[in-house]
C-alpha cells in the first residue's frame, strides 16, 4: 500500500527525482531499473522537465502530482489517497480529479480515497462509502455506475444528480444528529 | 501640521535614484575598519602616543610581516588550527551521532536532559585545571578542551532540529517501507541540517574560545602561547598583531558559514 497525503509531505531537501526514487531507493532497487521506473513515474503525471526542481519551487497541484508518482512508482496494490486535493484551489482540483482517474484505470491498482467533497467521491468512485461523523462507521455503500471516463460534464447527468442528492442526505442527517448531541462536529 | 510616528531613520526609504557605495553593506563594512584605521594612525601620531600602550597600525603590520616571516607565527597559527578544528570535528560527528539516539529515545532523552542541565552552564575553562591533571598539556588536552566547547551547542541544537522534524515527513518515509535506521539516517538528520549548522556557528565559535585560552595558560606553541608571551615581554606590537591574526580568524569562520548557509538554503523551507 502507498499514500498520497493531504499535506503532500514530500522531502523538501530532495529534489522531484528523488523524492519519486526515495521508496525505491531504500527498497534497494538497482540504480537502472530506479531510473526508469522513476522516470516513467514522473512522466506519467506529466512532471517531464522539473526533475532537478525542489518541492518549494513547484506550485500547489505540482507538488500533489510529485505525491502520487512517489506512490505509483512503488506499484502498490492499493493506493491510499487521504484527501489528495483538499489543499488545492478549486480548477487545479477539477484537473487532477481527471488526471488521478486516469492514472488509477491505467495502473490498475485499488484506489481508496477519502475525501469531503460529494462531487469528488461521484467523479472517482465505483463504490462510495459513507461514514459517520464519529464514532466513524460506515452508514452506506453506495455503487456508482456512471460511464467513464467521467468528467466536469458528468455533474450534468441526470444519474449524478440523484446519487448527490442520495449522498447529501445521508451526510446532513449524520451533521444534525451530531449537532443535536451537542458534539462538535470534526471535519 | 500632521506628525509623523516613525522617526526619520526608520521613514521609507526615498525613491532610489542613482546607485551610491554607501547602500552596499561590503563597501560601508570594510570602509568604516579602514576609517577607524586611519583615525588610529593619525591620533597615535598627532598626540604622540607611546607604542608600548597603543603602537600604531603601521607598527602592528611590521610586527604582523616580522611575526610571519621569521617569528613562527604561521607555525602557531597552524598549531591553534589544528586543535581547534580536530577536537570541534569529533564532536561535529559523535554529538550528531548522539542528538539522534537522544531524540528518538524517551529513556536516553531523560538521561542526557540532565546530563546537559548539570554541565552545560558550567563554564568549561573552570575544567582546564581538572583535564591537566588528567591528560597532561599536550595534544589529548587541547583536543578536549575544544570537544568540550563544541559537542554542548551542537548537540542540543541537533536535537531541538531533530525533534522538529515534521512529523508527516517520517509517516510519508514509512509509508514507503523505511526502517527506524532509514528514517534517522534520510529523514531526520536531513530535516535537523539547519539546526545543526546553528549549533556549528556557537560550538566553532566556543571551541576557539577555549583552545586560545587553554593556550595563554599551558601551551608553548598556538596564537594564545603567543599573545602571553608577547604581552609578558610587554612587546605591544606582537600582542595587537596576534589579535588581528585571530580576528581575521574569526571573520573567515564567519563567512564559510554564511556560505556554507546559504547553499543550506537552497532547500529550505520557507
Amino acid at each position: 500500500m502507498s499514500t498520497v497525503w493531504q499535506a503532500f509531505n514530500l522531502f523538501p531537501w530532495l529534489t522531484v527525482f528523488e523524492n519519486v526514487a526515495f521508496g525505491l531507493d531504500l527498497a534497494g532497487v538497482p540504480p537502472d531499473e530506479r531510473d526508469i521506473r522513476t522516470r516513467r513515474a514522473i512522466s506519467a503525471v506529466d512532471l517531464t522537465g522539473f526533475e532537478t526542481r525542489y518541492p518549494r519551487q513547484l506550485s500547489g497541484g505540482m507538488r500533489q502530482r510529485v505525491g502520487l508518482a512517489r506512490a505509483l512508482v512503488m506499484e502498490p496494490e492499493v493506493l491510499l489517497l487521504d484527501e489528495p486535493f483538499g489543499a488545492l484551489d478549486a480548477q487545479t482540483r477539477l484537473v487532477l480529479q481527471e488526471q488521478l482517474a486516469r492514472l488509477v484505470e491505467t495502473s490498475g491498482t485499488t484506489a481508496i480515497l477519502v475525501t469531503h467533497s460529494i462531487e469528488e467521491a461521484i467523479l472517482l468512485a465505483d463504490k462510495i462509502l459513507v461514514m459517520t461523523a464519529r464514532p466513524g462507521r460506515i452508514a452506506a455503500t453506495i455503487a456508482v455506475a456512471l460511464p467513464r471516463p467521467r468528467s466536469v460534464a458528468t455533474t450534468r447527468d441526470p444519474g449524478f444528480a440523484a446519487l448527490f442528492d442520495q449522498i447529501y442526505g445521508l451526510l446532513r442527517d449524520e451533521v444534525m444528529r451530531a449537532m443535536m448531541s451537542g458534539e462538535v462536529h470534526s471535519q | 501640521m500632521s506628525i509623523s510616528p516613525l522617526p526619520r531613520n526608520v521613514a521609507p526609504s526615498r525613491p532610489r535614484t542613482k546607485y551610491s557605495p554607501l547602500d552596499d553593506p561590503r563597501v560601508l563594512g570594510w570602509g568604516s575598519i579602514i576609517l577607524v584605521l586611519i583615525v588610529w594612525e593619525l591620533a597615535a601620531r598627532l598626540f604622540g602616543v607611546s607604542a608600548l600602550y597603543l603602537p600604531r597600525p603601521s607598527q602592528i603590520v611590521v610586527a604582523l610581516i616580522t611575526l610571519f616571516g621569521s617569528g613562527g607565527l604561521a607555525v602557531d597559527l597552524g598549531a591553534t588550527l589544528w586543535r581547534i578544528f580536530a577536537g570541534f570535528a569529533i564532536a561535529l560527528v559523535g554529538g550528531t551521532l548522539l542528538s539522534l539516539w537522544i531524540a528518538t529515545s524517551f529513556r536516553v532523552r531523560a538521561v542526557a536532559d540532565m546530563f546537559i542541565a548539570a554541565l552545560y552552564p558550567l563554564p568549561k575553562i573552570t575544567l582546564i585545571p581538572l583535564l591537566i591533571i588528567w591528560l597532561g598539556t599536550g595534544g589529548p588536552f587541547m583536543l578536549a578542551i575544544s570537544f568540550l566547547g563544541a559537542i554542548f551547542p551542537i548537540v542540543i541544537n541537533t536535537v531541538l532540529g531533530v525533534s522538529q522534524c515534521d512529523p508527516g515527513l517520517v509517516l510519508a518515509a514509512r509509508d514507503l517501507g523505511a526502517t527506524p535506521q532509514q528514517i534517522m539516517r534520510r529523514v531526520l538528520l536531513p530535516s535537523a541540517i539547519p539546526s545543526i549548522f546553528a549549533g556549528v556557528r556557537l560550538g566553532l565559535g566556543v571551541s576557539i574560545i577555549l583552545v586560545v585560552a587553554a593556550e595563554m595558560v599551558v601551551g608553548k606553541v598556538g596564537l594564545g602561547a603567543r599573545l602571553y608571551l608577547a604581552g609578558q615581554i610587554l612587546e605591544t606590537e606582537q600582542v595587537f598583531a596576534v589579535l588581528i591574526v585571530l580576528a581575521v580568524l574569526g571573520i573567515i569562520v564567519t563567512k564559510l558559514q554564511d556560505a556554507a548557509d546559504a547553499v543550506l538554503g537552497n532547500w529550505r523551507v520557507d
